[in-house]
């Protein structure tokens, strides 16, 4: 029988997966999803900023 | 990615996950610059099933019904894709539950702290895993006296070492 995968393995079998998508992707998509991540950390960025000014006073 | 933190929250409000936490690329860009990345990676507890087979389908329902489309193993929320991932280890489920809570554009959104990320890269341990810590560090965005202790803790000091070599064998 088969045994049951565990957490570690799942994670390494679930990010070869999604990794195997994302090569997929076109040249454009992938500029597209750089320029996202961007736009993301700009705003993340703030919300860190934002905390550890609230944290400072 | 706002949808994403949206759909989180949910899933904790409707009882579906205890809670969760943000780790990975877009953790770490809350703290340095952007690093390249198109995914969330979304820790959660995940208690194993009776036959120790690991069971995410009553978060992926869940998240269906809140806009996400199923991929293979992770969940598209229009451009971005969500991969919840378990917590494989103790220092996984530490991160977890020492996760802070930060207003991202208004939506309440819980994130590893840097010195578990550092940590968690050590432990990973493949090159570029080894380089955000350096980033870290050089950034001075770690609190240096927890992330000793937690080294310490979880047997990381190796890793730490090599990290260290990365500046000091360059120069």
């Amino acid at each position: 029988m088969e045994r049951a995968e565990t957490k570690a393995e799942y994670i390494i079998r679930a990010k070869a997966l999604l990794r195997e998508d994302l090569r997929a992707k076109s040249w454009p998509e992938k500029v597209r999803s750089s320029e996202r991540m961007n736009e993301a950390s700009k705003l993340a960025r703030a919300a860190m900023e934002a905390a550890r000014a609230k944290a400072a006073r | 990615m706002h949808e994403v933190f949206r759909a989180l929250n949910a899933l904790v409000e409707q009882g579906v996950i205890q809670t969760y936490a943000i780790g990975g690329a877009v953790a770490a860009s809350f703290y340095t610059e952007a690093l390249q990345t198109e995914d969330i990676d979304a820790f959660v507890y995940l208690p194993e099933t009776q036959s120790g087979l690991l069971d995410l389908s009553g978060i992926y329902t869940a998240l269906m019904a809140l806009g996400g489309k199923l991929q293979r193993e992770y969940i598209q929320f229009g451009p971005w894709p969500l991969q919840i991932l378990p917590d494989a280890t103790p220092l996984v489920s530490e991160a977890i539950r020492d996760a802070e809570a930060l207003d991202y554009d208004g939506i309440v959104v819980r994130v590893f702290r840097p010195e578990h990320l550092c940590s968690i890269a050590l432990q990973t341990g493949r090159a570029k895993d080894l380089l955000r810590v350096r980033m870290f560090l050089d950034a001075e965005k770690v609190d240096l006296a927890a992330f000793q202790q937690m080294v310490v803790r979880f047997g990381l000091g190796d890793r730490l070492r090599k990290v260290e070599g990365l500046i000091d064998g360059a120069s």
